[in-house]
């Protein structure tokens, strides 16, 4: 270059005008001492696999009353903890809240709980408690196959994912003796139509499940459109 | 694709009550599906973090695919070429609305505040299906930042430079709103460098104040109505002299539900680029557009998306010409996006008052492939010619064709890797000669091959990519100025302490050749931040710029910063 000299002084010249280099360099070792300390002490997770495109989940209610909102759901999709299979014995009641339900039950698909929860004769209200345990056994398997029927149906739109779109949709229907869905339709919109159409139309697909309520049962379905990544 | 998971149930307490079924999905950026394109999203979080001084540093710090060149320091003439590309073929939407000049078809990156943005989406490959015209190399959309509560920051450091932001947002009965301002004054340095034409030895500094504002109501029965406004205004000094650069953009959008599965969107757009210098030089360009789609949505897998455009532009050299120019555009795109395949097809025609009807389309296939997805592109795009180089007084030439290319592409994406393969050729490319003027005369040829990826270990975030190119010129074999062969980029951000974070950026360009024989040298630049935290609502943020103080140019003759260092305290409630 014709004038590499020019250059190197007036670069030089510039150069003074900003902190001196060595006080960076002297930085950047510590900095990089730091890092590679801690990286050092860090345990190195290996990277949950990302989900791509879609998945449904279920999720058991938390302990809430019926009309209450939903919290948060606590569940990170990109690492879905696996079922959760909890000791069907007694447990210590974490609050006032949890007291009055009974805790969870081990259940697999299609499987009974193995010895109904202790603390259920305190669901029944007045009801003997042999009674109570049966109806709330039968009442959880039923809600089981519920959710394995209805599940695979769901799906994100594709115009939800696209334009970011996330909400809460309440279906109420009744579930008939034959294991028929009916009555179908949004109790609560999510604000989007869209995601409100998707869900309806998701119960219409399931019809029928393999397992019916002695009574109609009416019910109340919420359906958690929610993005991630 | 749905993976079902069934948590423990438990006794149905309120027969009424079914647990929630919780349906996920990946995000997909606005502009493009990333399954069926090459996409970087870069969030405000990462915005925040880098505390980059300029909005083409901060993307070229962390997407593939990109070549930054920059006459100077902060303000000076800034152009980001994204594969290869022109300058003025990449469009840039700000909040959805067209904001590259109609007189030169570029945009003026050095004159967007970094504090106004929300999020940036860098899509690569041919979009004029969907927009129009500039979409060659890709699309970079800008959705500006619209914060909840309150955010204030002060900071300074090298060259002069002192930065200011203040805004927030919140509710107004049922809506939103949120405002934005920022201010920065930078001292800089001399732009040009000794032995370049017209190099004057001072220093050549930046200012800029720019405001956004909007709001978001919606108006009952799935209507919404948004406003966006974004106005920046920036004085900068040159060698040459000072000059202003002034641009405003705006939009209203009005966006229904007409049925379950069919959503509206009727958008109104204006953009405004003014450019003066003291000696009473003055191009305005306007442009003034309407759009309304429509989102079809068949099945919960599958998206049509049917529109139409209109523009109006207006260019004006002051003392020149003042001239418009009118678009009208009908665009479809359908979308199937199953468990094993995806199909995206699109086509659009645009009628221009100058050259008249210009057709393009676009096919893409993807399919699973080994855990990740695999997909196939092949599209056209094309590039309207600019007012300057119709109008231009003694060199214009109205009857000028659009530049026109066709680009295929092959992509893989698993998990937070992206790689792909891509060939583009841009035909009808207009070229200045003297004495003729401007004539489509160019051909141009870019291949290429881009890896990234970006995980997280423990609490750090990793993010890395490759850029390997080839850009010529398909008539004499020549490569294309300022493109380097190779570049790599490396970004870890995480926390040091439970109050302290640290990040670090590398950025390896190759070496390019750049006008009249000169060639580029192959630099790295090495950057560094930090953030401790004071108290819950406060923050110290610091930037150690070039610490290997790398000497190397963006164009031939320019400066670029030397090692500097900056500071900012913010709070944000």
């Amino acid at each position: 270059m014709a004038n590499g000299v020019s250059n190197r002084q007036y670069r030089q010249a510039r150069k003074r005008r900003v902190s001196p280099l060595r006080w960076f360099v002297a930085l950047s070792l510590l900095l990089h001492a730091a890092l590679l300390w801690h990286w050092q002490r860090t345990p190195i997770v290996a990277a949950a696999p990302a989900t791509a495109g879609m998945a449904v989940q279920l999720l058991e209610r938390p302990q809430a009353a019926p009309a209450a909102k939903l919290p948060p759901a606590p569940l990170s999709a990109a690492a879905p903890p696996p079922p959760v299979q909890r000791a069907s014995g007694p447990q210590a009641p974490a609050s006032s809240e949890s007291e009055k339900r009974p805790p969870a039950a081990a259940t697999e698909p299609g499987q009974r709980p193995a010895t109904p929860p202790a603390g259920l004769a305190a669901a029944g209200s007045g009801a003997a408690a042999a009674d109570a345990i049966d109806e709330a056994a039968l009442e959880s398997r039923l809600r089981v196959t519920l959710q394995q029927s209805l599940a695979r149906h769901f799906s994100y739109p594709l115009l939800a994912r696209r334009r970011g779109w996330q909400g809460e949709v309440v279906l109420a229907f009744r579930l008939q003796s034959d294991g028929r869905i009916i009555d179908a339709h949004v109790a609560r919109s999510s604000g989007y139509g869209v995601l409100d159409r998707a869900a309806l139309d998701a119960l219409g697909k399931v019809g029928r499940i393999s397992q019916g309520a002695e009574y109609g049962l009416a019910m109340q379905l919420p359906v958690i459109y929610r993005l991630e990544g | 694709m749905a993976a079902i998971m069934a948590g423990a149930a438990t006794t149905l307490h309120a027969a009424e009550n079914a647990a929630p079924i919780i349906v996920t999905a990946t995000r997909t950026a606005q502009t493009a599906d990333e399954t069926l394109a090459s996409v970087t999203v870069i969030e405000r979080e990462a915005i925040a973090q880098s505390q980059a001084n300029s909005v083409v540093e901060l993307i070229q710090s962390r997407s593939v695919g990109v070549e930054l060149t920059r006459n100077g320091g902060l303000g000076t003439n800034t152009s980001l070429l994204l594969r290869g590309s022109n300058a003025n073929h990449v469009l840039v939407l700000i909040d959805g609305v067209r904001v590259n000049s109609a007189i030169d078809g570029t945009f003026k990156w050095a004159n967007l505040p970094l504090g106004q943005i929300e999020r940036i989406e860098i899509v690569r490959g041919p979009r004029s299906t969907l927009y129009g015209s500039d979409a060659i190399g890709g699309v970079v959309q800008i959705f500006t930042r619209k914060e909840s509560g309150l955010y204030a920051s002060l900071g300074g450091g090298s060259y002069d430079t002192w930065r200011t932001e203040l805004g927030g947002g919140g509710a107004i009965g049922a809506g939103r709103f949120h405002l934005n301002a920022g201010y920065l004054d930078s001292g800089g340095f001399s732009a040009a460098r000794p032995g370049t034409f017209g190099f004057e030895p001072d220093d050549d500094g930046y200012t800029n104040a720019n405001l956004g504002a909007g709001i978001s109501y919606p108006l009952g029965g799935s209507a919404n109505l948004a406003l966006n406004l974004l106005h920046s205004d920036g004085e900068v000094e040159s060698d040459a002299g000072s000059s202003t650069q002034r641009n405003d953009s705006g939009n209203l959008a009005l966006d229904w539900a007409a049925g379950a599965r069919w959503q509206q969107t009727l958008n109104l757009g204006h953009a405004a680029d003014h450019f003066e210098t003291r000696d009473g030089y003055r191009v305005h360009s306007l442009r003034d557009t309407i759009g309304w789609q429509h989102d079809l949505q068949p099945g919960d897998s599958d998206l049509l998306t049917l529109g139409a455009d209109y523009a109006a532009e207006n260019g004006e050299s002051e003392g020149s010409y003042d001239e418009n120019s009118y678009t009208g555009a009908l665009f479809a795109q359908y979308q199937w996006s199953g468990e094993r395949l995806d199909l995206l097809l699109g086509a659009r025609g645009d009628d221009h008052s100058g050259f008249g009807r210009h057709d393009t389309g676009s096919i893409t296939l993807g399919g699973k492939l080994g855990g990740g997805r695999l997909y196939a592109s092949y599209g056209t795009a094309f590039k309207a010619p600019t007012f300057l180089q119709r109008y231009y007084p003694g060199y214009g030439d109205p009857a000028l064709q659009p530049e026109e290319s066709v680009t295929a592409e092959l992509g893989y994406r698993l998990g937070g890797l992206q790689a792909s393969l891509f060939d583009t050729r841009v035909d009808n490319l207009i070229e200045f000669t003297f004495p003729a003027g401007y004539s489509n005369v160019s051909r141009a040829r870019i291949r290429g091959a881009e890896l990234e990826y970006g995980h997280e270990v423990g609490n750090w975030r990793l993010n890395g990519g490759l850029t390997l190119q080839k850009a010529e010129d398909e008539q004499s074999g020549d490569p294309l100025l300022r493109r380097a062969e190779k570049k790599l980029f490396f970004t870890a951000n995480g926390p040091l302490t439970e109050r302290s974070e640290l990040g670090i950026e590398v950025n390896y360009t190759g070496p390019r050749s750049d006008r009249s024989t000169t060639e580029l040298n192959a630099f790295t630049l090495l950057n560094l931040t930090g953030e401790y935290r004071l108290a819950r609502e406060w923050a110290l943020r610091g930037r150690i710029e070039n610490l290997l103080d790398e000497e190397y140019e963006l164009a031939g003759g320019y400066n670029t910063p030397g090692a500097s260092a900056y500071l900012t305290l913010s709070y944000q409630r």
